[in-house]
C-alpha cells in the first residue's frame, strides 16, 4: 500500500517542503489494491478491557517521553484524499447519494417487514436486553432496545450515526429501526437458557407503547469475526494491512466526524474485522474494517450515565484532573450549564457547548482519534460538510421518532454542529481543494466560502516555483466568486521536466497549499497537492 | 525518511535528557500493564469472587486504614446474609498499628420496621494515645505529671483490652427521623506499655481514674436523628452527599458495674451541606459538642469527650485532647475534579474544657488541611487526608474503608 501512495516525501528537516515535497507524474490513486486473497483467515482477538485502556494512558505516557510529534497520516493519494479500499470507500462527494440511499443505509433491507421472527441465541455481553434474532428470509441481525426510562434514546442514535458514518465512506452494520409485537417472536427450539418466560422477564425492562415494541435491528456482518481493529500496528497475519493504524488517515479523520456526532464511545470494541469472501469471486477472501455501535452517541451516553461531562474530558483525565484540583473549582465547566432536552429520544446533543478543537471521546483510548492532527480533522471536515440537509434529514427520518420535534431539533443540531466543525478546522488548514488545470488555467475551490462558512473577504496570493525551487515570475493575486471558485494562469517552468510547484496563499492567514503540475500528453495536469 | 514538522536539534536534545527518566518510568509502566494484562487473561480479580458465594449471602470484605500516630491497620470483614432467616450476620477481624488484634460478631435482623442488632468485641489495642487532661500544651515532664491537675500535658502510649456486648434497636421515621436505643456493657483494663513513653512513667496513672481499677459499664443510649443529607442531583458524582443536614442527639446513661460512679455522656451533631453551586461545589458544615455529668475524677479518662483524630479536630492526633466538654466547628469546601473524585479543604476549630463555667472560645486549637476523596458506584470508596495545625506537625489518614460516624469511634 506504502508504495501506493503517490505522495513521495524526501527527508532533510532543515529543508522547506517547498524543497523536499514531489510527486510522480502519474494519476493519483484511487482504489487501493487491498483485497488481495489472504487465504487463511487471521488470528481472532480477544478484546482485552482493562490492559487495552491502561495502554491507552501508557501509550500517551510513552509518546510525551519520547518528545515524539504527530507524523502526517499515511494512507492518502497525492490529492490528499483516501482512496477507496476495505476500509473506507469513497461516497458522499464522489458519486450521488440520494436522501433515500442514506434512509435505507447500507446492507440488508429491514428484517420488519419479514415477520415472524426467531430468537437463536440470547445476546453475549454487555448489561442490556439483547437476542440474536433471524428473520423469515433467513438475515440472522442482533436486535437490541432502548431502556425503559429513555425511549427512542440509543436506538435513534444508533440509526442516525450509522447511516452518516456509512455515506461518509466506512463500513458499518445495517442497523435498522424496528417495532414488533411481542408475538411476532418466536424461540428457536432447544435455545440454551432462553425460554417464553425469560423472553417477557427481559422485555419487561425495554419500552413498550400500545403493544409495541422499539428495537433496533443490527444486521449480522458476514464473514469470520476476527475481534476488533487493533489500533496499533498492522495484523501481522494480513498481507493486504500495510499501513500502521494509528497513521491511517481513514483512521485518523474519525475524529471531526466522531466530534461532529458526539461518538465518545469510540473503542477497538466497537470496531470490527471479518475476514470474508469477495462478493465478486466468493473463493478470494480478505479482511474487511466496521465500525460499530453507535447508541451512546448525539449526546444519548451523558442521559444513560449521568456524566455531564462526556465530550470535553476523559472519565479518567490526569489533566483535568489536576488543573480541577489547582483551581479550588472556582473554574466553571462548560458542560455544568447543559440542560436536558424535554423531547423524547433527544440526548445532551447541543451546540453552545460545543467545541470542535477540544472536544474529546470518553477515553484517550482509541489512539489513531486521539493523535489526530489537524490534517485530519480537516479532511474529516471537508467529508462531513458535504452532507445536504436532506441528507442529514433522511438520516434522522431512519431514527422514526414519535415525536416530530426531535427529528426536527435533531436534524437542526446536527447542521449547526456540522458547521460548527467545519468552520474551525478550515480555518486551520488553508481550505482551498477541487483543484483542476484546463486550458492554461489552475481553477480551485475555497470550501469556506463556498459553504458560506467565512464572510471574511479572501484573497489568493500565488507564487510558482520550478522544480529547482526557483521562482517564475512574479507573485499574483486572484479573488474567489461568490462560489469559492477561483482560477488563475500560472507560469510553467520551462525546464525539461516542465514541473511547476504553486504555492497558493490565502488572505485569511492560513499556512499556505503547494500544487503540484508536470505535462501528461503535452497538457499540464494536477498531479499532487502539499497543505502546510 | 518523512518530513515530519518540529524534528529540530531542541527536541533531539530533549528526548536524549529525557530518555533517563524515560527507562525507568517506561518499564515501571510495562509492569502494571502485565498487571492487567494478567487480569484480563486470567481474571485474576475474580479471586475476589472466592470471597463471596454466588447468591452472595456469604461475602468477606478487606479494609485498611492508616492514621499518624498509629500507622498501618488491615482487616477484613465477613457478612453472612439470610442464612437462616432475613437476618445478617456480620464480622470482622483486624491487625495493625492501632490494633494488636480486633475481633467482632453481630447479627442484625428487621422486625417490621425496626432494625435489631446484637454484636460483641473483644479487643486489643497497644499504642492508644494519652496527653493528659484539657486544652493543654505538650512538654516532656522531669517527673510524673498529675493528669487532674497538671496544666500541661505529654504525650504517652498505654494498652487497653476491650470486651464489648451490644444490642441496638433503631426505627426509621417518616421524614427523616430515625431513633436508636442501644445498652451495652463494656469492659475495659489498662496497663502500660513498658517504653520510655509509656503512660506509667509519664503520668502518675494513680489519680487516673479507671486505670488502675479498669471498668465496667452499662450502657443505655438514646439517638435521634434527623437525616436528610442526600445526592441532590443526577449529575452530581455517584455516592456525593450533596445537600441537606443532620441534627442528632444523643443522651448515654452510663452505670458502673464494679462500683464505677454513674454518670451521663450526652451530645449533639449538627451538619448542613450547601451546594453553593453545580459540579457539584459544597460547603459543609459542622458543629459537634459532646459532654459528661461527671467530674474529671470520677469519670474514667477513656469515657471523657476526645478530640483529635481523622474526624474531629483534624490537625491533631486522636485523643489529642480530652475533658468533660468538648466541642468542634468544621467547615469543608468539596469540588470536584473528576466525576468520580472530589477534593477538599477544611478547617477544624475546638477545644475542650473541664467544665460550662470555663467555657469560653479563648484558646481554640484549629486545624485545617486537604483530602481527596474516591466514589465507586456504591459510595465513598477511599479517603485520604492531610492535615495540619496552629500548633504545627502533619497528620496523614488514608482509608479505605472510611466511618464518618464520630459516635462509633468513641463506642
Amino acid at each position: 500500500m506504502r508504495s501506493l501512495v503517490l505522495l513521495t516525501l524526501v527527508a532533510c528537516a532543515s529543508r522547506s517542503p517547498l524543497e523536499q515535497v514531489r510527486f510522480a507524474n502519474q494519476d493519483p490513486v484511487w482504489r487501493v489494491d487491498d483485497r488481495r486473497d489472504v487465504p487463511v483467515p487471521p488470528k481472532a482477538s480477544s478484546f482485552n478491557r482493562y490492559s487495552y485502556h491502561f495502554n491507552s494512558y501508557y501509550q500517551h505516557v510513552k509518546k510525551a517521553l519520547s518528545l515524539r510529534g504527530t507524523k502526517r497520516a499515511r494512507g492518502v493519494n497525492a490529492l490528499d484524499e483516501v482512496p477507496d479500499s476495505t476500509w473506507f470507500t469513497n461516497r458522499i462527494g464522489a458519486r450521488e447519494v440520494s436522501p433515500d440511499e442514506i434512509r435505507r443505509g447500507p446492507g440488508p433491507s429491514t428484517p420488519e417487514a419479514h415477520l415472524p421472527w426467531t430468537i437463536v441465541k440470547a445476546k453475549v455481553g454487555g448489561t442490556q436486553v439483547g437476542f440474536i434474532v433471524e428473520d423469515s428470509r433467513g438475515v440472522k441481525f442482533l436486535l437490541k432496545f432502548d431502556t425503559a426510562s429513555l425511549p427512542e434514546l440509543e436506538t435513534g442514535a444508533d440509526a442516525i450515526v450509522a447511516r452518516l458514518l456509512w455515506a461518509a465512506g466506512y463500513n458499518v452494520p445495517a442497523d435498522h429501526i424496528v417495532y414488533f409485537k411481542r408475538e411476532d417472536l418466536k424461540i428457536k427450539p432447544g435455545v440454551k437458557g432462553l425460554d417464553a418466560a425469560k423472553v417477557d422477564k427481559a422485555l419487561e425492562r425495554v419500552a413498550i407503547e400500545n403493544g409495541k415494541i422499539r428495537g433496533i435491528a443490527s444486521v449480522f456482518i458476514t464473514g469470520e469475526i476476527l475481534g476488533g481493529t487493533p489500533r496499533l500496528g498492522t495484523r501481522k497475519d494480513d498481507p493486504n494491512d500495510r499501513i500502521r493504524h494509528e497513521l491511517r488517515r481513514d483512521q485518523r479523520g474519525q475524529a471531526s466526524l466522531f466530534a461532529w456526532l458526539a461518538h465518545t464511545d469510540t473503542k477497538e470494541d466497537n470496531t470490527l474485522d471479518t475476514w470474508q469472501a469477495d462478493p465478486a469471486d466468493p473463493k478470494v477472501h480478505y479482511v474487511k474494517h466496521y465500525l460499530l455501535d453507535f447508541g451512546n452517541a448525539l449526546g444519548a451516553d451523558v442521559l444513560l450515565s449521568n456524566h455531564l461531562y462526556l465530550g470535553h474530558h476523559y472519565e479518567i483525565d490526569p489533566a483535568m484532573a489536576l488543573m480541577q484540583i489547582a483551581s479550588f473549582g472556582l473554574i466553571s465547566r462548560p458542560w455544568e450549564k447543559r440542560t436536558i432536552s424535554p423531547l423524547r429520544g433527544v440526548g445532551f446533543y447541543a451546540i453552545d457547548d460545543y467545541d470542535p478543537a477540544t472536544w474529546k471521546p470518553s477515553t484517550p483510548a482509541q489512539l489513531p482519534v486521539i493523535w489526530a492532527d489537524h490534517y485530519d480533522k480537516f479532511w474529516g471536515s471537508k467529508i462531513l460538510i458535504r452532507f445536504t440537509r436532506d441528507q442529514i434529514a433522511a438520516a434522522v427520518d431512519a431514527a422514526r421518532f414519535t415525536d416530530p420535534r426531535a427529528a426536527e431539533f435533531m436534524t437542526n443540531m446536527l447542521i449547526a454542529r456540522q458547521r460548527k466543525t467545519a468552520r474551525h478546522w478550515f480555518a486551520q488548514v488553508n481550505p482551498v481543494d477541487d483543484f483542476t488545470f484546463k486550458d492554461g488555467a489552475l481553477c480551485f475551490t475555497d470550501l469556506a466560502i463556498k459553504h458560506e462558512l467565512t464572510q471574511r473577504p479572501t484573497t489568493f496570493v500565488v507564487t510558482a516555483f520550478d522544480s529547482e525551487v526557483k521562482p517564475l515570475g512574479v507573485r499574483s493575486a486572484v479573488s474567489p466568486d461568490q462560489l469559492g471558485r477561483a482560477c488563475l494562469e500560472p507560469k510553467l517552468s520551462s525546464r525539461p521536466d516542465r514541473y511547476t510547484i504553486v504555492q497558493i496563499e490565502s488572505s485569511r492567514g492560513m499556512p499556505g497549499t503547494l500544487v503540484y503540475l508536470a505535462m501528461a500528453n503535452g497538457t499540464p495536469r494536477v498531479i499532487g497537492l502539499h497543505r502546510l | 525518511m518523512d518530513h515530519e514538522p518540529g524534528e529540530g536539534v531542541a527536541r533531539k536534545l530533549g528526548r536524549a535528557v529525557l530518555w533517563v527518566p524515560r527507562v525507568p518510568i517506561v518499564l515501571a509502566l510495562k509492569g502494571v500493564r502485565g498487571a492487567f494484562w494478567l487480569q484480563d487473561r486470567y481474571n485474576v480479580a475474580e479471586i475476589a469472587d472466592e470471597f463471596q458465594t454466588e447468591d452472595k449471602k456469604i461475602a468477606f470484605f478487606p479494609s485498611a486504614f492508616a492514621e499518624t500516630g498509629f500507622g498501618l491497620n488491615v482487616g477484613i470483614r465477613a457478612s453472612l446474609t439470610d442464612l437462616i432467616s432475613e437476618e445478617q450476620i456480620t464480622g470482622r477481624v483486624g491487625i495493625g498499628g492501632r490494633d494488636r488484634w480486633i475481633a467482632d460478631l453481630g447479627i442484625a435482623r428487621r422486625f417490621g420496621p425496626v432494625d435489631v442488632s446484637l454484636s460483641g468485641r473483644r479487643e486489643a489495642r497497644d499504642n492508644d494515645l494519652f496527653f493528659g487532661y484539657g486544652n493543654t500544651d505538650i512538654t516532656t515532664p522531669e517527673m510524673p505529671l498529675d493528669p487532674l491537675t497538671a496544666d500541661v500535658g505529654a504525650s504517652a502510649r498505654f494498652r487497653s483490652r476491650l470486651n464489648r456486648g451490644v444490642v441496638t434497636a433503631s426505627v426509621k421515621l417518616p421524614q427523616n427521623f430515625a431513633l436508636s436505643a442501644t445498652s451495652a456493657v463494656v469492659q475495659r483494663e489498662f496497663d502500660g506499655t513498658g517504653t520510655a513513653d509509656s503512660i506509667d512513667t509519664l503520668f502518675d496513672v494513680g489519680t487516673l481514674p479507671g486505670f488502675l481499677d479498669n471498668t465496667t459499664y452499662l450502657h443505655s443510649e438514646l439517638t435521634v436523628a434527623w437525616d436528610t443529607r442526600r445526592r441532590a442531583s443526577r449529575w452530581d458524582g455517584h455516592g456525593i452527599r450533596s445537600a441537606g443536614g443532620l441534627v442528632l442527639g444523643f443522651a448515654d446513661y452510663q452505670h458502673g458495674l464494679d462500683e464505677e460512679p454513674d454518670f451521663v455522656r450526652y451530645g449533639m451533631d449538627l451538619q448542613r451541606i450547601v451546594r453553593i453551586a453545580r459540579g457539584p461545589r459544597l460547603l459543609e458544615f459542622r458543629l459537634y459538642g459532646e459532654a459528661v455529668t461527671g467530674g474529671r475524677d470520677e469519670v474514667p479518662f477513656t469515657e471523657l469527650p476526645r478530640l483529635g483524630g481523622s474526624n474531629l479536630l483534624r490537625g491533631y492526633v486522636a485523643g489529642r485532647f480530652r475533658d468533660r466538654l468538648a466541642a468542634v466547628g468544621q467547615v469543608r469546601y468539596l469540588w470536584p475534579a473528576l466525576s468520580w473524585l472530589a477534593p477538599s479543604i477544611f478547617v477544624d476549630a475546638g477545644r475542650v474544657w473541664a467544665s460550662y463555667d470555663e467555657l469560653s472560645l479563648r484558646g481554640m486549637r484549629v486545624g485545617f488541611g486537604g483530602g481527596i476523596e474516591v466514589y465507586g458506584r456504591g459510595g465513598l470508596a477511599m479517603r485520604a487526608e492531610l492535615a495540619s495545625s496552629i500548633d504545627g506537625g502533619v497528620v496523614g489518614v488514608l482509608m479505605f474503608e472510611p466511618a464518618f460516624n464520630a459516635r462509633m469511634e468513641h463506642h
